[in-house]
């Protein structure tokens, strides 16, 4: 009997062994296996195809004898590390122009040029978890109440704003025509931006630096994060905070998205020089609040009886 | 004689079995041992690797320093904050770094002179043209960093790497 269990418990023992050291053995192997490698190596493949030596050697070494290792640029300015070139190597490399997506080059180059990615990173312009090394773990698809979840296409010129205050400069036709609605709603008759406007409604001045997680989500359609409740918020006021004073006002979609980026684009950061985008002479941002003063009724009536 | 040869027939399969016995222990013993040792080993690698981060929250120290046409013949360009200096000649760019080897203070680009290149104020180490120590208590040469051009056009220095044969990138 007593041998019977000895048995028993050495079996067990021996499964246990071999458990342990098969479980050692797939946590080796997948910690060595990250995404981010084989996109470099990938790029690695295809940047060797489409060079030749004889024209830069120097490059063409550096390329064929390149071990895959995490990239990053860390920004003090923002406070961010990203991570984001450890898979999107060809961004700045205009040979991977017509690449498949990660390694494909920027679709704005321009754009990129001016902001060059070493001083800037990623971040502060696309949003998304820059320390993150996995497609998911960045945050490219809405994580349910992820603080910073990636900007999606059409609220993009909202990131412009934090810095670039001047939107006919640089051509955020979308900030332009934010304010605008702003101004012709009067929405200044209940929110105040920079000191403008009643104090009905919160004051907007800086909602783009505003705690996401202070926002209730439960109401919603679309995903839990910021950008889609302001959207939300904009279609149906009454419905994403319910006993909300604010109306219901007609919009289309791209109104809609108009608002919402000069919304999401109110940040009151200060940047320090290197970061603070040049204004021209004189600059001063155009009033939001362009209601006129009523007139002053007992001077009015005064006239009429004259 | 039966129960004799029973007993010495019933002896060695004792034996034998005691033997198969003592086997298997030998070898649950070894295999339980040998796995102990690979789970200790691999958890002491693994350990072992947080000591050698993957990566550092630092700048990196590949990093671009402009496009090619920003150095014209000739040209000598510190590039502040980073303590290197591009030197563009006739045959060739390199990179030289301006932290003296004696203290690491930086060392000042000299202009005009035929022979100094650079001079280090805080202990008067002189250097040659192309970084040589002429003088001073400065012990080495200062290193020559690896350079590259990319595809589009940019110039590249990667501080990890120092250039020990002091080639000059022909672009």
């Amino acid at each position: 009997m007593e041998k019977a269990a000895l048995q028993k418990l050495t079996v067990l023992c021996l499964i246990c062994a071999f458990a342990v050291v098969a479980l050692l053995g797939v946590t080796a192997f997948s910690d060595g296996k990250r995404e981010w490698k084989d996109y470099q190596l990938q790029y690695k493949d295809e940047l060797l195809k489409k060079m030749t030596r004889e024209r830069n050697p120097a490059y063409y070494d550096r390329i064929a004898g390149m071990q895959p290792e995490i990239k990053q640029v860390t920004v003090d300015e923002w406070k961010t590390v990203d991570r984001c070139m450890s898979c999107h190597m060809g961004t700045e490399d205009p040979l991977f122009a017509d690449a498949a997506s990660p390694l494909k080059t920027h679709p704005y180059p321009e754009l990129l040029k001016k902001h060059p990615v070493e001083k800037y990173g990623c971040t502060i312009c696309h949003g998304g978890q820059g320390l993150a090394t996995t497609y998911h773990g960045a945050s490219h698809k809405t994580i349910a109440n992820w603080p910073f979840p990636m900007v999606p296409k059409g609220l993009m010129q909202s990131r412009c704003g934090y810095c670039h205050k001047d939107f006919e400069a640089i051509g955020a036709d979308k900030l332009v025509k934010g304010r605008q609605l702003y101004q012709e709603m009067h929405c200044s008759g209940c929110h105040q931006i920079d000191n403008q406007g009643g104090a009905v409604g919160p004051d907007l001045s800086n909602f783009a630096d505003k705690d996401p997680s202070n926002f209730s989500y439960d109401k919603l359609d679309g995903n839990h994060s910021k950008q889609v409740w302001v959207m939300e918020h904009f279609k149906s006021p009454q419905k994403v905070s319910p006993g909300t004073p604010m109306r219901t006002y007609a919009l289309n979609n791209e109104q809609i998205e108009c608002l919402s980026s000069y919304v999401l684009s109110l940040s009151q950061r200060n940047l320090q020089r290197q970061y603070t985008p040049a204004v021209k002479a004189g600059f001063v941002a155009p009033k939001v609040d362009v209601t006129v003063p009523e007139a002053d009724l007992s001077l009015e009536d005064g006239g009429e009886e004259e | 004689m039966e129960s004799g040869s029973s007993n010495v027939t019933a002896l060695p399969l004792k034996a034998a079995g005691e033997a198969a016995d003592e086997n298997r222990r030998g070898f649950v013993k070894k295999f339980t041992l040998s796995a102990l040792l690979l789970g200790i080993g691999g958890s002491v690698l693994q350990f072992g690797r947080f000591l050698k981060p993957n990566v550092l929250y630092e700048p990196s120290q590949t990093f671009k320093v402009g496009e090619l046409s920003k150095f014209p013949y000739g040209s000598r360009t510190v590039i502040e904050g980073r303590g290197i200096e591009i030197v563009r000649e006739k045959d060739g760019i390199h990179a030289v770094s301006l932290v003296c080897t004696h203290l690491g203070c930086l060392v000042k680009p000299v202009d005009n002179d035929s022979e100094i290149g650079y001079a280090c104020p805080c202990h008067g180490s002189t250097f040659a043209l192309k970084g040589e120590v002429l003088g001073g208590p400065a012990p080495k040469d200062l290193p020559w960093y690896e350079v590259y051009v990319d595809n589009s056009g940019t110039l590249v220095v990667d501080t990890s790497k120092v250039n020990q044969k002091r080639t000059k990138l022909v672009v």
